[in-house]
């Protein structure tokens, strides 16, 4: 387990989202009945809300700020998957390129809050594929999104 | 899709009746006897009412009350209302990486609701809900809400509902003399519409009508005490739903684990018989088998759980970030590559201060005046280099940590190859675990030719079991979706009592919203035209075709022939013509039977270009018909159609019996008991309700026997 700078912050994400985010989120309302990761591709909101910032960093959106925001958990849970917090701060370092940043946890931490407040609309938007099963979908998308990135 | 049986309780006339279609694609026919006022467009109203909900009746149900006339009668407070449909579909369904495979999937839906009955010109229907579940052979599965809709839409589109579930009298309305050539025009107009889907766009026309008056919308003035008083009403009568269907959601949970038990004491019991009878080799395969369909379906899942582990692969991740983090990862080598990573002052300066000389040999004892000067320096030296040095520290850190990342095509290969790896061997499970359940299901056929009445029993028990577990585990779904309903109603019931209270108003008066909904609204008018056009022609080209089948016309043979063409205008006006092209007027030119037979023609067009295989459902297709045509009709409709419900008077049954032993797969008989004086006996029933009797098309009972059967057909 790596050092967590963020593990004190809250990791909040917009209301609005809240119900899709938790439809496919196996500790959400997805894992109510037999889990299915088909239907309910992600484990917990965490994943749900790494993932919308991963999406956000790869299309090159804007953060945007919300304010009407719930509390999903903790951002000690970071530190559950290596290399998590890691990339955050240096994503964050490549985007600014404001070597002083790195100095202050809250501003970075709030960067990414910011990137997956701008991603989580994209990524409902491909789970809620009509012509596909969530977890399909979204490694296809994956698949794609990858590929677009080594096209120099 | 095809319906399989479907299940009606409380939906007016029906109380409770079950209904059963044939899915023999021999024969494809299931034909439902009834007499006038005995159900017969109750029944389908019903089946649209389970798929599509209280939007698809009557004037959106808002004055269509569902409930038995009869429970006014009876003060009963409340009804619950159901439908419950068994259905299979054909469905895409994925086994791995962009792979998929057309399969027939069976769906059980429940859509419920309770009804107040009153006397008043609204119905007070509350906590409507949906749940479907897939039905396989390890048994029901619930389906994800917001996927429900979708699988009703990829199975029988809501458009075309008035397309697949028709009713021959209103049929005819497309051509029928009462109305004007615009009210006809609309009929046909809407029929091709709903068909393209084209009803969506307009909605959206009129979405976007709606939104631009909602932007001059005013503060409105409502009565608020009585408005508050109303909401605390119903919150109380949720509150009291709520606890009632706790205990029945607790009741149907024990039910089912009572029937998961009397299920493995059957099968035992089955095994147990089969080794008497020296078939112990056949049990053997059997359990070999089920045990290699559960190793498969058990690896199928855990293929699934490691593919979405897979997205929280690191290697995904870094393919994700790649070419931000090659930026940070520059600047952090080039900051390293001036040595300016590690570079941290204060432990440095620390030591000086528990040394009496300097590294280069000063003096920095505290006794002396020399030293104590070049001891408050350094000091003053740590306190500055303090933020400078956190921020070396946290670049370091970051740098030690992901200098040997790799942020390029590699990290995505593995991650590629672990993905196609994963999706392969999930692939192997889904495909194994069909062939096993194809063999499982040879043994099954194996044990029901097996001449052992004791066996057969316990099959039969087996069979209805099952069938009760997965009953019951569809009301436990259904309960959950009233018990989710209706607290997310109450919790919508608070939020408008705190609204209330302090009496909220909003506007909007955005410009640019307003040019923007028109804009938008032309564009769809647009898209609208062009589709409608090249679909008429489409449809009049294939309502033709079947028209002159049905009615035995052949004009290029016979130059003799009164009907020659049928043609669907571009101004949907239904067009026939005579020898020579001479025009007629359907309404008036044409005798009943030829004029039934253009508007089902006309219906069969519209279900064959939509190309969704889906059942027709027809309410009194044949009356005013008889003879040739009447035959050619009822041949051509299966001809066409892929699953073909018919509910048919006693009358509408003359002359095409033989075509029914043929071709129906199930036939049955509905009764009203209220008919009394037109039934040989009295019925026994004291509630209205309509029963049904196994009785076909040839055969009549206790239950069914009409006095006169002439009279009631007609």
């Amino acid at each position: 387990m790596s050092n967590n700078p963020f593990a004190a912050f809250q990791i909040e994400m917009p209301k609005k989202y809240q119900d899709s985010v938790k439809k496919f989120c196996k500790t959400g309302d997805g894992g109510k009945d037999k889990w299915n990761p088909e239907f309910t591709p992600f484990h917990r909101q965490v994943d749900f809300w790494y993932m919308a910032f991963l999406i956000a960093v790869n299309k090159e959106l804007e953060p945007v700020k919300e304010t009407d925001t719930y509390n999903a958990t903790l951002a000690h849970i970071l530190s559950s998957d290596s290399k998590r917090v890691d990339f955050m701060r240096l994503v964050v370092l490549g985007i600014t390129e404001d070597f002083n940043i790195l100095a202050n946890d809250k501003e970075i931490f709030n960067y990414c809050l910011g990137l997956a407040n701008a991603g989580i609309p994209h990524l409902i938007q491909i789970l809620d594929d009509p012509d596909d099963r969530p977890l399909w979908a979204v490694l296809g998308e994956l698949e794609m999104l990858t590929k677009k990135c080594l096209v120099p | 899709m095809k319906l399989i049986s479907a299940h009606i309780k409380n939906f007016r006339l029906l109380t409770d009746l079950e209904l059963d279609f044939s899915i023999d694609t021999e024969k494809p026919l299931t034909v439902i006897r009834a007499a006038n006022e005995t159900g017969k467009t109750t029944s389908e109203t019903a089946l649209i009412w389970g798929l599509y909900g209280s939007g698809a009746l009557p004037g959106k149900g808002k004055s269509y009350p569902l409930y038995p006339s009869d429970t006014l009668a009876r003060e009963e407070r409340r009804v619950e209302i159901s439908v419950e449909i068994e259905f299979e579909t054909e469905q895409v369904v994925p086994i791995g990486r962009g792979k998929q495979t057309i399969k027939n999937v069976k769906y059980r839906l429940l859509r419920s609701c309770t009804e107040y009955p009153s006397a008043s010109e609204y119905v007070k229907r509350e906590h409507e809900a949906i749940c479907l579940h897939e039905v396989t052979e390890k048994g029901t599965e619930r389906v994800l809400d917001s996927n429900v809709k979708g699988i009703i839409e990829n199975s029988i589109p809501e458009a075309l509902k008035d397309v697949y579930f028709t009713d021959g009298d209103s049929a005819m309305s497309f051509i029928e003399a009462a109305a004007t050539q615009g009210a006809k025009r609309k009929r046909v107009k809407d029929a091709i519409e709903a068909l393209l889907g084209l009803k969506v766009l307009e909605q959206t026309v009129k979405h976007l009508d709606g939104a631009t008056r909602r932007f001059h919308s005013k503060i409105d003035n409502k009565d608020y005490a009585k408005e508050f008083e109303k909401i605390n009403d119903r919150i109380d009568g949720d509150e009291e739903d709520l606890k009632e269907w706790n205990e029945e959601l607790n009741n149907a949970v024990s039910e089912i684990t009572s029937g998961a038990k009397k299920l493995s004491d059957v099968d035992k019991k089955i095994e147990d018989i089969l080794k008497l009878g020296n078939k112990e080799k056949l049990v053997n395969e059997i359990q070999k088998i089920k045990n290699n369909i559960k190793r498969e379906q058990d690896s199928a899942d855990r293929a699934l759980k490691e593919l979405s582990l897979l997205m929280r692969n690191p290697d995904i991740a870094s393919s994700m970030i790649m070419n931000v983090a090659n930026k940070g990862l520059t600047i952090l080598n080039e900051l390293s590559e001036s040595r300016q990573l590690p570079k941290v002052n204060i432990p440095i300066l620390e030591e000086l201060l528990d040394r009496t000389n300097c590294f280069c040999g000063a003096d920095l004892s505290d006794h002396s005046s020399d030293g104590k000067v070049r001891r408050k320096l350094i000091e003053e030296s740590i306190e500055n280099s303090r933020s400078s040095d956190a921020l070396q520290e946290a670049a370091t850190s970051l740098f030690y940590s992901v200098r040997s990342e790799s942020f390029d095509g590699s990290v995505r290969e593995k991650w590629i190859e672990n993905y196609s790896s994963l999706c392969a061997n999930y692939e192997e499970r889904v495909v194994n675990a069909e062939h096993l359940l194809s063999e499982l299901k040879e043994k099954e056929i194996e044990i029901e030719k097996i001449n052992d009445e004791q066996l057969q029993e316990f099959k039969y028990q087996e069979k209805s079991l099952k069938n009760k577990l997965n009953k019951a585990r569809i009301v436990v779904g259904g309960l959950e979706t009233k018990i989710y309903s209706v607290k997310d109603s109450l919790s919508d019931l608070r939020i408008e009592q705190k609204k209330v209270e302090s009496k909220l108003s909003k506007n909007d008066t955005s410009t640019d919203k307003l040019v923007l909904t028109r804009l938008t609204k032309t564009v769809f008018e647009n898209i609208f035209d062009f589709l409608r056009k090249n679909e008429v022609k489409h449809v009049s080209q294939e309502m033709n075709r079947i028209f002159l089948d049905m009615i035995g016309a052949d004009p290029e043979a016979n130059n003799l022939a009164t009907i020659t063409k049928a043609e669907l205008t571009e101004d949907f006006d239904i067009l026939v013509f005579g020898s020579n092209g001479h025009k007629l007027n359907p309404d008036q030119d044409l005798n009943g039977a030829s004029r039934r037979a253009i508007t089902l023609a006309f219906i069969l067009a519209l279900t064959k270009v939509s190309e969704v295989k889906a059942p027709n459902v027809i309410d009194t297709p044949l009356g005013m018909m008889s003879g040739y045509v009447k035959q050619s009709v009822l041949n051509k409709t299966l001809e066409e159609g892929s699953q073909i419900i018919l509910f048919l008077t006693h009358d509408e049954i003359q002359g095409v019996e033989n075509i029914l032993d043929k071709k129906a797969g199930k036939v049955y008989t509905l009764t009203n008991p209220a008919h009394a004086r037109m039934l040989v006996n009295t019925p026994k029933a004291t509630n209205i309700g309509v029963i049904r009797c196994e009785c076909n098309h040839r055969q009549s009972c206790e239950v069914c026997a009409r006095t006169n059967i002439d009279e009631v057909g007609s």
